[in-house]
């Protein structure tokens, strides 16, 4: 009798102490949930897409969840800046002189390029000789100009590029007669490959990074900008909200604009399986981000 | 050819009007000009960071060693090319908020950085563990009332101040301004002959590994938490300088413990450091230089 009064007793005790347990644990567990989820925000421009799904994809790795919000720049410049957002992708650097940067500068955690080479222009398939074309005085020239029929194709949308391409042609001579031909992307790519096949000549208004890159080996003929990087930005006490290892991870974060152009392909052809794709490719790449190994 | 000419003319006439084409490639400069603050870690990592400039890309390298200020303002000047260190978010704030929009960052170079105070591990805990320990009359005489601290304008020496102002303890007390050097100086002299003594520090640093030093616990967090140690480069780094070095300036990032085990070294050998370290650990240097080909 007294053995099982024992036993009640100390079953009892169990039961108590779990329930206790339990009521401690709950709010702790609801707490690391929440410091596991980062806000992301990217700006809606097609180059930083494909950059962004590769980081959110690792931080998963690392046992946080992602919200990617697709934003303005100046909506994640302010959410990260009052403490409402966590990471920001859709910079480049050195930034232009009239934007909002200077007010922004010192209040994020800069974290330097994830990658480089950042650069626009007038550019031709890799098949184009040097020698035959790689100037406006060449573009200039009747045989060239029969050539490309008398076309110069947009690959962007991208409005400043556009514009400086139109101020090219009203106003540099010999190029009056071109005529600059916007159209969407997927157009534009089915054109830039029935052209390939038959490498027809074709000047294109494009970005770097970009799919063609991967695809068709392009060159720029006339670079409209200087090149840039593009950094990840996040948080001031970014450190201090998380674990060590995501800035560690972050901070080693970086990508040859070759591999850019490369995850931007894999993102083209299936957005959901880009980054898995990219992980296996690159093993070792993404276990040194990750985890600073093999050399560290 | 006349209208050759007359083309060109056109062109940078536009240039100049609209700005819409990238600068004309900039004459590269194959000289960096590196400011090193004179603390010990930071002369180790320019050590390193000269090294491999000299070694890898075959340029000159310019090193020296003005105080951070200095620094900042020739590096947004473009009169320095990378500066070595920038501690964010705390220490070097000031300097952020006035120079972060006109320069180049490179992101941490390493990470888990603090500003200490620190005493020998000898002076008694039970009679000096923290910062309101120094108000006791027995201590503040073993201390002569002095904190000895480094130039004056360096981060560390800013909170410093603030908390000369803010604690109690602290009202009978006087910050010594000098140097880096003059306060290990000022630490090896009390640790020879056991005296009390109380130096501003920080981590990394060779310190720590010649002295058994013990930090004194700072309650009202003036010295910060970790920091990030970044490298700034002008903000025309990339048009000024080859892509390859730019992009071995992004990959550079060393675990604090690197850090430790560099600086301990250059404190032992100085000048030499780099070389050394880099022949001792080719792997890292390797991926630095040549990202993932490295790797792969």
């Amino acid at each position: 009798m007294n053995a099982s009064v024992k036993q009640f007793r100390s079953g009892l005790y169990m039961i108590l102490a779990l329930v206790i347990l339990l009521i401690v644990s709950v709010p702790a567990i609801h707490s690391s949930a929440r410091e596991g989820t980062m806000d992301f925000y990217i700006v809606p421009e097609t180059e930083y897409l494909p950059v962004a799904n590769l980081l959110t994809h690792l931080l998963e790795e690392l046992g946080f969840k992602v919200n990617e919000k697709i934003q303005y720049r100046q909506v994640g410049f302010t959410k990260i800046r009052d403490g409402q957002g966590d990471l920001f992708l859709g910079m480049t650097f050195p930034p232009s002189k009239d934007g909002s940067w200077n007010d922004y500068a010192h209040e994020f955690c800069n974290l330097g390029p994830v990658y480089e080479d950042v650069v626009a222009g007038w550019g031709v398939p890799g098949y184009v000789a040097v020698d035959q074309l790689d100037s406006f005085e060449e573009l200039s020239s009747s045989k060239v100009r029969r050539k490309l029929q008398g076309e110069i194709i947009s690959f962007t949308s991208d409005q400043s590029l556009l514009k400086s391409s139109r101020r090219i042609l009203d106003t540099v001579e010999g190029l009056g007669n071109y005529k600059l031909v916007e159209i969407d992307r997927m157009a534009a790519l089915s054109e830039l490959d029935l052209g390939t096949r038959s490498e027809e000549w074709i000047v294109m208004i494009m970005k770097r990074p970009s799919v063609l890159f991967s695809i068709y080996d392009p060159r720029f003929i006339v670079k409209l900008t200087d090149e840039q990087s593009v950094n990840l930005l996040a948080r001031q006490d970014l450190m201090e909200k998380y674990p060590n290892k995501v800035t560690e991870f972050l901070s080693r974060f970086y990508l040859p604009i070759e591999l850019v152009d490369e995850l931007t392909l894999l993102y083209d052809e299936g957005k959901g399986s880009a980054a898995r794709k990219f992980v296996q490719r690159h093993p070792e790449l993404v276990n040194y981000w990750l985890r600073g190994q093999p050399i560290l | 050819m006349k209208n050759t000419r007359l083309a060109l003319v056109i062109v940078f006439s536009l240039v100049l009007t609209f700005g819409f084409l990238s600068t004309p490639a900039r004459a590269q400069k194959n000289q960096l000009d590196i400011g090193a603050v004179a603390w010990e870690e930071a002369l180790a990592l320019a050590d390193l960071v000269q090294y491999v400039v000299r070694t890898e890309f075959n340029m000159n390298v310019n090193v020296t060693n003005p105080s951070i200020g200095v620094a900042y303002a020739a590096t947004a000047d473009q009169e320095l090319d990378l500066l070595i260190e920038s501690w964010q978010p705390l220490t070097h704030q000031a300097y952020q908020e006035e120079y972060a929009a006109d320069v180049l960052d490179f992101g941490p170079m390493y990470e888990d950085a603090e500003l200490t105070w620190a005493v020998p591990a000898y002076v008694p805990e039970d009679e000096l563990a923290s910062v309101e320990d120094l108000g006791k009359e027995s201590v503040r005489e073993k201390l002569d009332a002095e904190i000895t601290g480094i130039d004056p304008g360096a981060g560390i020496m800013q909170q410093s101040d603030k908390m000369m102002d803010e604690y109690e303890s602290l009202s009978d007390y006087t910050l010594l301004e000098g140097s880096g050097a003059a306060m290990q100086a000022s630490l090896k002299d009390a640790v020879d002959n056991e005296e009390w003594i109380v130096v501003t520090l920080w981590q990394p640093h060779s310190a720590y590994g010649r002295f058994d030093l013990r930090n004194l616990k700072e309650s009202k967090g003036l010295l910060g938490a970790e920091e990030r140690v970044h490298m700034i480069g002008r903000e025309d780094f990339m048009e000024v300088f080859p892509n390859k070095l730019s992009e071995f300036l992004s990959r550079f990032y060393l675990p604090i413990s690197m850090v430790n085990d560099l600086s301990a070294m250059y404190s032992e050998m100085g000048e030499g450091t780099g070389a050394r370290w880099a022949e001792e650990h080719p792997e890292i240097i390797d991926y630095f230089v040549n990202g993932v080909d490295a790797l792969e």
